[in-house]
């Protein structure tokens, strides 16, 4: 899959379980970088490679983190292409906080039955910040299961979007497809837009998807108030809350504690 | 220690109270009754500061620090770290904030502005506990999101707990009892008489003669149409229980 490339890229074959004690970082100097996990096994990485290539074996395990600190002065785009064998199975986080806009493209092709991902995004924007999530899940073999939650709180001017496709395919019946957006803006500039879309060629599917955008609400505001908490400490607790339910997504007590960490 | 003087305040631009006079003493217990509509809730809003609740004219001074101080330009935090608390008759969800994080922010932020030791969480911890014991809380609420999937008594018993945690010097209980249960009822007005004392006021809104049977009023006020239009003893809410409000209206 490397051929024809110019940028040099680092491989990192996975065949033996490493229990979460050891968790493999790849850095953002690797550039580009792929992960090949060999058949049943488990592993968990952090990742900030700008282009990330994923390749799950039959039976193989994924906990995955990418986080990025977007606080250089340069526009970033960054990918994750995922091919998944069957009963495979990948929790992807991607977690940014910054001023720095960015692009990032994710693709997953569900291509062995009874493949699944769960691909999650929180998106902390200031500044001017442009946050592009581009998903595609590509639903290619029957009984395989996706399910997305992306989540933002825009700061200042920040400005996030989602666009979030599913594909099913004729041959992909049983499949499960799951997709929410959910956005929490703090500043009268911040905007969003979110656009789901479905691509949907098999009949017996489970689909569904969700967007919300909202502020802080007065009401709690004045309940934390009135408790003697002024509205900035509020508004951080309210914010911690907004992004809890992706954290306590990752199983792993060390990549959660990276990804609660960052923000 | 509190002492409303002619209130004028609207919500929305409606006007809904229309010179309100109250005045409460330290040890005092007031029961405020009155029908739906009549404005007890926007007189808690307008004493602990919510900003959709405005205040067109009048006095609402507070005793700090010995001194009466119009408390109306006030922040609604800076209020209740003087000592105001109140039991909201619609608790809010805050979802994602758990109970023991909440809880102890508020004792905390209460704490540095008085130049108190602050508590770490594992006292606080057991600090809450002991708390929770004396309302028959189950511990499970203390990580529990604040409010959310509580039933709506178990909302009134986490206000009493809040209150209980912060010790407020005024203390508006909004309708505390309605979607209690009787032994709920018994529980939460003996956590509530537990906080009673020389150095504090409590103001009781309720619709019920049955909770002022457990936290014995010193004054009973009816409010109707934004204005105190009876005071009396005791006597007066058993009255009431008995006869509604006509008899008041119509003299
Ligand atoms: N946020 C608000 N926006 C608009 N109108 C309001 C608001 N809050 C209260 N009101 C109006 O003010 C009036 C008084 O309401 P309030 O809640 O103070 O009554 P109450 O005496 O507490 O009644 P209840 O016994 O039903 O609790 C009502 O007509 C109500 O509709
Ligand atoms: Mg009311």
């Amino acid at each position: 899959m490397t051929e024809g490339s110019s940028v040099p890229q680092r491989c990192w074959q996975i065949d033996s379980s490493r229990k979460g004690a050891e968790i493999i970082r790849i850095t953002d100097a690797d550039g580009k970088s792929l992960i090949r996990v060999k058949p049943g096994v488990s592993a968990v990485i952090i990742s900030s490679a700008s282009f990330l290539e994923v390749i799950l074996e039959e039976g193989a395990r994924l906990e995955l983190l990418r986080p990025f600190l977007l606080d250089q002065t340069l526009e970033r785009e960054v990918s994750l292409s995922v091919h998944q064998a069957k009963d495979s199975s990948l929790t992807a986080f991607m977690v940014t906080k910054g001023s720095i806009s960015f692009k990032d493209n994710v693709s997953v092709v569900l291509a062995g039955e009874g493949a699944e991902v769960s691909l999650n995004g929180l998106h902390d924007l200031s500044n001017a910040c442009e946050a592009h999530s581009l998903t595609l899940i590509d639903h290619v073999a029957p009984s395989t299961k996706s399910d997305q939650l992306y989540k933002s709180v825009v700061r200042d001017r920040g400005h996030s979007f989602f666009h979030g496709k599913i594909m099913v395919r004729r041959e992909a019946q049983l499949t499960n497809a799951y997709q929410l957006n959910k956005n929490l803006i703090l500043s009268p500039e911040g905007r969003v837009d979110t656009k789901p879309q479905l691509e949907i060629f098999a009949d017996d599917v489970k689909c569904s998807h969700g967007a919300a955008i909202g502020q802080l609400d007065d009401d709690q505001l004045f309940y934390f108030q009135t408790r003697g908490i002024g509205r900035e400490e509020a508004a951080r607790m309210l914010v911690k809350g907004f992004v809890k339910d992706v954290l306590l997504k990752i199983n792993d007590p060390l990549l959660r504690a990276e990804a609660g960490g960052m923000l | 220690m509190l002492n409303i003087k002619d209130l004028y305040a609207s919500v929305e631009g409606n006007q809904i109270l229309k010179g309100l006079n109250l005045s409460v003493k330290a040890g005092q217990v007031h029961a405020i009754m009155g029908p739906n509509g009549s404005g007890k809730s926007t007189l808690s809003k307008v004493i602990t500061g919510h900003p959709q609740y405005v205040a067109d004219s009048g006095l609402v001074d507070f005793e700090i620090n010995g001194q009466m101080v119009n408390i109306l330009g006030m922040e609604p935090d800076q209020r209740a770290r003087e000592g105001i608390f109140l039991a909201f008759q619609y608790p809010v969800e805050l979802p994602g904030v758990p109970t023991s994080e909440f809880l102890r922010a508020s004792y905390n932020s209460v704490c540095r502005h008085h130049g108190l030791e602050q508590m770490d969480p594992i006292d606080f911890d057991g600090f809450i506990r002991e708390k929770m014991k004396v309302l028959e809380m189950d511990d499970k609420y203390i990580d529990r999101a604040v409010n959310v999937d509580f039933s709506g008594g178990e909302k009134k018993r986490n206000e009493i707990l809040q209150m209980a945690v912060l010790n407020p010097r005024l203390a508006v209980l909004d309708e505390t009892d309605s979607g209690l249960d009787v032994d709920s009822m018994k529980i939460v007005a003996h956590g509530v008489n537990l906080l009673r004392s020389k150095r504090n006021a409590m103001i009781v809104i309720t619709h019920y003669q049955r909770l002022l049977n457990y936290i014995k009023p010193d004054i009973v006020h009816v409010l109707y149409q934004g204005r105190i239009i009876k005071t009396g003893g005791p006597e007066l809410a058993l009255k009431v229980e008995d006869q509604g409000y006509d008899w008041l209206i119509k003299s």
